[in-house]
């Protein structure tokens, strides 16, 4: 992607303090804690984050579409040109869902209607939209649409359910609903892991494509930092269902500024190193029933080894000194460079990279 | 489709066999002459040389196993023997009686899909709320109480107290037959019998429309913009019927021969009523003559729940 710094203008989607949890039976699941971000028109960006760290319940929490009743989703806005997604009635929330706002999912075999043809669902995301557009209208343009992302034979596989479909044309088909509507954002949720390595590319590429085209503000979410290095502008780093760190592409993979995002960068396996030499992060993603004081990074950190600050402080998340808008929560950032440093040497090879462009 | 249709016949075969070949050894084991239970009626007055020649006509003086082919023989002809007792052929009774049991069973069944779905459909939707407890304890009421004490509550209410109702049979006898006639006298059996059905109904479309609602692709539907209602009714319980249905269908053959006690209760002249008489009476033509019939009316339903999930579900091929 183009070398952007801080986008500039009104944001498209600003996130203010978002909180989301669970009540569960082994206690309440603090799912998203807190978070604040925004996305710019026509960007990507690529939310990154182990597995658990609250990337899809962040989305969720945007979309309305969190279960109820055991989520509850709190905080003081969702703005969304000029709407607050979070008082918007359900009528209203409904309209945008689907149309202005879609959603691209991680597992295409479940996340289509197994009793219903691909094209019966794609004629059903612009019909719920607009009653006007006639059945035979509806087909000819989920035809058509299905034809622009790739699929062989599209009235031919109009009819066909999912079952009939591979995984790669599924997810292809997933995206053709996805921009029925011409939205002005897709949140594509870990769109590729489900599918092979081959196909995971030529997906890629068709995502690339109608971005591209469509010119949508993009969300990918993913826990693949090559992915994120080769599509996004700009990143957020999650953990424990809080944003960690922030910037453009540049910065948060050739200057991480938070542990964590050291850590992703050294679990990277890259050409140049010995896949044996490769550095996984020290234990477990903690608990959201009940996150560790502090920093909930802090149990797993080298950072903070000895220092009572990490376990007793939750560290805010602030701005860094520099041309780019680069935020970080760690109350140790300054020494980064150093880890950093330190890091790379125990792995013979600079763990700061320039991002694939 | 008719390469499914013909797999499944031919595994019908060895079960039909099985039934038969039991059916075989316990008229074997009976006491009594077999020749009695294969004669029709006009034989029954016969000279003793025409029961001899008969016997020879059915081969019951040649081995057992060649008895065994001569009496299937006969089944296939539709010939299951003679009541002892009614003196009429086995097939025919059955056949009489096939009418009103079908009416009460098919009837009960569909009061008890009508009301018991969209209750189902709304506890799953609603989970945990009190609409939901509430359907759970009246299901759990309507299966608890016994259908003969529902239905003797039922004739003393509706016909005893307010005399809305007639007390029993198939239609008010002496009477011109019609329809509201013979919906009067329908309605008490055939509603308890549903409310023996719509607990378990309510649970298995509860059941299923959990199992439904939490999966990928109603959030998908949701976050298309689809309605609660559309994504409830198109997405949840379009894919719930396809377990619920077989449930039913596989159920059918039973209540078609165990309605017993409903029958009785309301003197409907149904298969219940029929078998208990047989039972009573150690007619066992028609208790072989029903064996069979049911034998053959669960591979019947068998097969229509496996093509209705074939066709309500896309990924069975058949
Ligand atoms: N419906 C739910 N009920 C209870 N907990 C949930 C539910 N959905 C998600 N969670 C919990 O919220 C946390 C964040 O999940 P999620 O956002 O899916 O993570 P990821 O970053 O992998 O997308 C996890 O701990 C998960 O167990
Ligand atoms: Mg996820």
């Amino acid at each position: 992607m183009d070398s952007q710094t801080t986008p500039t203008g009104e944001p498209l989607l600003s996130v203010r303090n978002l909180s989301t949890t669970f009540s569960t039976e082994t206690g309440l699941v603090q799912a998203v804690r807190n978070v604040s971000w925004e996305l710019y028109p026509g960007e990507i960006l690529g939310v990154v984050g182990e597995s658990g760290s609250g990337k899809s319940v962040t989305m969720a929490s945007i979309m309305g579409v969190v279960p109820k009743p055991a989520g509850k989703v709190s905080g003081d806005s969702v703005m969304f040109e000029g709407r607050d997604l979070l008082k918007l009635p359900p009528r209203e929330m409904r309209k945008i869902r689907g149309r202005e706002i879609t959603m691209i999912f991680q597992d295409p075999m479940t996340a289509f209607n197994p009793v219903k043809t691909i094209g019966h669902q794609i004629a059903e995301a612009i019909r719920v939209h607009d009653r006007r557009v006639s059945r035979k209208a509806a087909r000819a343009r989920s035809i058509e649409l299905l034809a622009s992302v790739g699929v062989p034979s599209p009235e031919a596989r109009y009819s066909q359910f999912p079952h009939e479909y591979s995984g790669g044309m599924r997810q292809r088909a997933m995206i053709a609903m996805a921009i029925a509507n011409g939205p002005k954002l897709i949140i594509a949720d870990e769109p590729t892991t489900a599918l092979d390595v081959t196909i995971q590319a030529q997906v890629l590429d068709v995502l690339k494509l109608i971005q591209a085209e469509t010119g949508a503000a993009t969300i990918l979410i993913t826990h693949d930092l090559g992915l994120i290095s080769e599509m996004s502008d700009r990143v957020l780093v999650m953990y424990a269902g809080k944003v960690v760190e922030s910037s453009d592409v540049f910065s948060v993979f050739g200057n991480p500024q938070h542990p964590y995002t050291l850590g992703l960068l050294a679990s990277l396996p890259r050409i140049d190193t010995r896949l044996d030499s490769l550095l996984s992060i020290p234990g477990q993603p903690p608990s959201l029933t009940s996150p560790p004081p502090g920093c909930a990074f802090h149990p797993r950190c080298e950072l903070s080894r000895g220092r009572s600050e990490c376990w007793t402080a939750e560290p805010p998340l602030v701005q860094i000194a520099g041309p780019t808008d680069h935020t970080t929560a760690c109350h140790f950032f300054t020494e980064m460079d150093t880890e950093a440093g330190r890091v790379s040497a125990m792995l013979g090879v600079d763990v700061r990279s320039k991002a694939e462009s | 489709m008719l390469r499914y249709l013909i797999r499944r016949l031919m595994i019908a075969i060895p079960v039909l066999f099985g039934i038969l070949f039991m059916s075989f050894m316990f008229t074997r084991l009976l006491p009594g002459d077999p020749l009695l239970m294969m004669m029709s009626v006009e034989e029954f007055s016969a000279t003793d040389e025409y029961m001899e020649q008969r016997r020879s006509d059915l081969g019951l003086d040649k081995p057992v196993p060649v008895q065994y082919v001569v009496w299937v023989g006969e089944v296939f002809q539709g010939n299951l023997g003679t009541s002892f007792h009614r003196r009429a052929p086995v097939t025919e009774l059955i056949w009489d009686r096939l009418g009103p049991t079908a009416l009460l069973t098919g009837t009960g069944i569909l009061l008890a899909l009508i009301i018991g779905i969209p209750i189902g459909v709304m506890a799953a939707v609603r989970q945990n709320s009190w609409f939901d407890y509430f359907s759970a304890t009246g299901s759990m009421l309507a299966i608890s109480i016994p259908n003969f004490f529902l239905g003797l509550m039922a004739i003393f209410i509706f016909s005893l107290q307010l005399r809305w109702l007639p007390t029993g049979g198939l239609r008010t006898l002496g009477m011109e037959p019609s329809l509201g006639d013979s919906l009067k006298h329908l309605i008490m059996p055939a509603g308890v019998l549903s409310a023996v059905l719509i607990g378990p109904y309510v649970r298995y479309t509860r059941q299923s429309m959990l199992d439904v609602l939490r999966q990928d692709h109603i959030t998908t539907a949701t976050a298309k913009g689809v309605r609660g209602r559309s994504i409830v009714i198109f997405h949840g319980l379009r894919n719930a019927l396809i377990p619920l249905t077989t449930v039913i269908a596989i159920q059918i053959p039973a209540l078609l021969a165990g309605t017993v006690i409903i029958e009785t209760i309301f003197s409907w002249p149904g298969m219940g009523q029929l078998v208990l008489e047989a039972i009573r009476r150690r007619d066992y033509p028609i208790i072989i003559g029903v064996v069979l019939f049911s034998a053959v009316l669960v591979m019947i339903f068998n097969l229509i729940a496996d093509l209705l999930a074939a066709i309500l579900d896309p990924r069975i091929r058949l």
